[in-house]
């Protein structure tokens, strides 16, 4: 449970791992000569794990936070990218070599109901891995068997999990959620290991059960000085059990920073929304508005070019020569993704117009189809150059072409977002968004529009008083070098707690 | 404990006459609700004499841990419980004027003023309420619609039994159990004659439009699976509108999902609700949505309401040590707390045999004394007041370790249980 230092090595080391699936992959649809398609599951994910910390991987679900996790321990093969655990490649480790490396990284997967061999005892369940890898490999002194040697070691993990050593002989249908678990973590850490990746380990289990398996993770930690890959969904875990996060949008890491920075100053669009999003269980909550994310998550298979996140991002960047309220904005964005990327059509709309027109004589009226896409995409108070070039747009759709109304609205509107993909910036504190990239598209815009991009958007419930000067965070010409003199306030802060 | 009890005591009597008293707002009064699964293994208490009411317009939440019987409750509530479960006592008075004058004569004792006791009405009129005076969302929208069926095809189906239904009040045949071996043999024969016309289906495109599914009209011919998770609530939502009801039932709505679709989903529930001013049972897991969306809350345990009130009562000044424990379960998003504060143990099996006559807190609670004991009824937590309430002793006293249950003393129980 400490900041990694300047300088030391991190003990697991990702870089540009990527996990693809294909589909129509198989002998027959080459066959065909049918087009594989891929599933970007983990699309370029860069991360550093230094040793005795907590790295809180999190994101929401199909966001490849788990393959992630399973990637990284070679339980999948890696389409691409490399993976160094303590200095050595992983992805090159077969024989031996990988049989260590087993042994030294381990795993508690999510759902205690499914990852445990409902036909072996825990006790066996315990010492299955002691048995694979030969432990122990000398005949203990005292004269036991090997055999007896292990099963002694079982009921020491179960001993130090929480359970009774009696239970040794049970089957896993015979424990509950959160004992179950607790039989996993004891897996987990019969080999000794120095990394435990554990994926979503508290998500099937009650709050009251929850908070026990919490503690518990965290005393082990401390006894056994482990470092933990903790993959969650739920931020209030994520916040109080990691030391560092990293936070992964469709396959991507979008934001990595020490957990405080990034909860209390978060700085990727995503970040602050998936904060405010959250529920507190206080009675502040009540009846709070929510100003949540449009949309679903765009599928892995057609991730949006440029950044993933662009399509339900309040801040998108307005080409220069465009600047209008951001609502405007994405109601454009909207029709233009609708149109290009789902298949959109001009007839549903025409379906719908007939379907609302009473007697038999429906006529095709452009009038008419305009005023119910301006109202579909909340396009109806945009004037101007703007306006023009939107009716251009829809004049040409109302005619069925939609390939060239998406043309056009392309030339006019085109984000520097969906060109280029942003990378991770800002040192320690970092986030992949061009909003932070450079200066050139830092919100030098005029007060008003600013207002209007972060409607809502502020530092999410109570903020303690360092927030103060999270929204230097804001500041038009926050360089790189200011971000990271921030980052390093809130650290010292947070010692002093 | 005999002093203490006279005077705040309020546990209903199993069978009285009329409607509980009340507040002048109660659309639904729920007197000593209990629901049991007869099983292989032995009776399972899930709702054990459950009492609350729901006012107009508010969201009244229910929070539990898995297995406290909540999502029983709920189904009890619009009488779907399933064999081998039964609703074994109990009384759901419902406001509604007309259906109390139409049954005054007939039943004059599931009626009091304008209030009708749903338990005690004919088995077909309970079944017509389903929709126009009660609906439900369900957990899991993946698995409660049909995969073989559009969407709005169901939605539409649903539209057309409350039509159906408006058209013939309380005639149940002419809703669901229209469908006979008659229809069945014609509909084989002509596939293409369905049961939603196309005016139900119009409307069924509309209420999604109003849950916010973007190109309705072209999603409503989709099916299931190509909905997302988001969607799809929404759907069932949209589904449960079909009838206005008075009260929504709303079961864990937002458990499948991610907190920005929460968060939309929370939003949506709230807009209608507020639009049209319905009533919401709130049932989850989670303390934060209760926080967000509830005016009176009641948190559940072993079947029981074991503390109610309004949100500041149960989130500010929780009497039951549970409540408690569940409160300091929560990592709190905003100040990570060093340590939390778990409940020791784990959910009772609520099997009758291993209930036993006393609080069924007490094996977890770390407050046990020797009062624990025995049934404990609901007591007022602040005098006077008629909203918050607990069944729990230390409404009534102090703390006080000299009588302290010994900490072994529940070991015995668990050793024949084999459970913990």
């Amino acid at each position: 449970m400490s900041e990694p230092a300047a300088g030391e090595e991190p003990l697991l080391e990702v870089r540009g791992l990527r996990k693809y699936y294909f589909e129509n992959d198989s002998l027959f649809d080459r066959l065909l000569r049918r087009e594989p398609t891929s599933v970007k599951a983990v699309d370029g994910v860069d991360l550093e794990v230094y040793p005795g910390e907590t790295l809180g991987v999190v994101g929401e679900s199909g966001c490849g936070k788990s393959t992630t996790g399973e990637t990284l321990l070679r339980l999948r093969e890696a389409t691409d990218g490399s993976v160094r655990f303590d200095g050595e490649d992983v992805m090159e480790m077969s024989g031996d070599e990988l049989t260590r490396f087993r042994k030294r990284a381990g795993i508690v997967f999510q759902d205690p109901f499914s990852s445990l061999d409902p036909r072996m005892t825990v006790g066996d369940i315990v010492g299955e891995g002691l048995k694979i890898h030969g432990m122990p490999e000398e005949s203990p002194e005292d004269g036991r068997s090997k055999r007896e040697w292990r099963r002694d070691r079982a009921r020491e993990l179960l001993e130090r999990v929480g359970l009774s050593a009696d239970q040794i002989d049970r089957y896993p249908h015979e424990f509950s959620g959160g004992q179950r678990q607790r039989v996993g973590i004891a897996r987990a850490l019969a080999l000794d290991p120095e990394f435990v990746v554990l994926d979503e380990p508290v998500s099937a289990l009650d709050v009251s059960v929850q908070a026990q398996i919490l503690n518990l993770l965290e005393d082990l930690q401390e006894e056994f000085g482990l470092t933990y890959l903790f993959i969650a969904h739920d931020l209030s875990v994520v916040r109080h059990i990691c030391d560092r996060v990293a936070v992964m949008y469709l396959g991507e890491v979008v934001e990595t920073g020490p957990t405080d920075d990034i909860f209390e100053s978060p700085k990727h669009p995503y970040t602050e929304a998936l904060l405010e999003s959250v529920p507190r269980a206080s009675v502040e909550e009540q009846g709070r508005r929510v100003d949540p994310l449009p949309g679903d998550v765009p599928s892995p298979r057609n991730p949006p070019s440029g950044c993933h996140f662009r399509t339900r991002c309040p801040e998108v960047i307005q080409p220069a020569t465009v600047d209008i309220p951001q609502e405007q904005y994405r109601g454009v964005m909207n029709l233009r993704d609708r149109l290009e990327r789902q298949g959109f059509t001009a007839e549903s709309v025409w379906e719908t117009l007939e379907s609302e027109h009473d007697g038999d004589d429906f006529e095709r009226d452009t009038v008419a189809f305009k005023e119910a896409m301006r109202e579909e995409f909340d396009l109806a108070d945009l004037s101007g150059a703007t306006m023009d070039t939107v009716e251009d747009a829809l004049e040409i759709l109302a005619n069925g072409r939609e390939d060239e109304a998406a043309e056009r609205l392309r030339e006019a509107f085109a984000s520097p977002c969906e060109e280029e993909e942003p990378v991770l910036t800002g040192g320690e504190h970092a986030a992949a968004c061009h909003l932070f990239a450079d200066e050139e598209y830092d919100r030098d815009l005029d007060p008003e529009d600013v207002g209007n991009a972060m409607g809502g958007m502020g530092a999410p419930g109570p903020s303690p008083p360092v927030d103060g000067d999270v929204d230097d965070d804001l500041d038009p010409d926050g360089p790189d070098g200011t971000v990271e003199a921030d980052a390093d306030d809130s650290v010292g802060t947070d010692g002093d707690r | 404990m005999s002093e203490t009890t006279s005077g705040t005591e309020r546990a209903g009597t199993p069978t009285g006459d009329g409607a509980p008293e009340g507040h002048p707002d109660d659309v639904l009064r729920v007197r000593d609700l209990s629901t049991r699964f007869f099983t292989e293994e032995g009776q399972i208490n899930a709702v054990e004499s459950l009492d609350f009411t729901v006012r107009d317009g508010e969201v009244f939440g229910i929070v539990g841990e898995s297995g406290s019987g909540k999502s029983v409750a709920a189904l009890s509530l619009v009488d779907l419980v399933d064999s081998p479960g039964r609703i074994t006592s109990g009384e759901v008075w419902y406001r509604d004027a007309d259906l109390a004058d139409e049954f005054r004569d007939d039943v004059p004792e599931a009626v009091d003023g304008e209030f009708v006791d749903t338990r005690r009405l004919p088995e077909g009129v309970r079944r017509a309420l389903r929709g126009p005076a009660f609906s439900m969302v369900f957990q899991d929208p993946m698995s409660s619609l049909n995969p073989s069926i559009t969407v709005g095809e169901q939605i539409a189906e649903a539209v057309e039994v409350q039509r159906r239904a408006r058209a013939n009040p309380r005639r149940t045949r002419s809703r669901t159990q229209g469908y006979g071996m008659g229809r069945l043999i014609v509909d084989s024969l002509l596939p293409n004659r369905g049961y939603t016309s196309e005016s139900s289906m119009n409307r069924a495109i509309e209420l999604l439009e109003q849950v916010g599914i973007p190109d309705p009209a072209e999603r409503a011919h989709e099916y299931p699976h190509q909905f997302s998770g988001g969607m799809l609530q929404r759907a069932m939502i949209a589904q449960a509108l079909a009838g206005e009801p008075d009260v929504l039932i709303a079961d864990e709505p937002t458990t499948a999902l991610d907190v920005t679709i929460q968060a939309q989903i929370l939003n949506l529930l709230r807009d209608l609700q507020e639009e049209q001013d319905t009533s919401v049972v709130m049932i989850t897991h989670d303390l934060g949505v209760i926080a967000r969306m509830c005016n009176r809350v009641g948190v559940m345990y072993a079947g029981q309401i074991v503390e109610r009130g309004t949100l500041s009562d149960v989130f500010d000044s929780p009497v039951h040590p549970y409540t408690e424990g569940l409160i300091g379960s929560i990592p709190d998003l905003d100040d990570p707390a060093p340590r939390l504060q778990p409940i020791e143990g784990n959910v009772p099996s609520l099997l009758d045999e291993e209930m036993g006559g006393r609080c069924f807190f007490a094996d977890r609670c770390p407050k046990a004394m020797s009062d624990c004991l025995q049934p404990i009824p609901e007591y007022d937590a602040e005098p006077g007041t008629d909203e918050h309430a607990a069944r729990c002793v230390l409404t009534e006293r102090e703390y006080d370790e000299a009588d302290a249950l010994p900490p072994d003393h529940f070991d015995r129980n668990e050793e024949v249980r084999g459970d913990e």
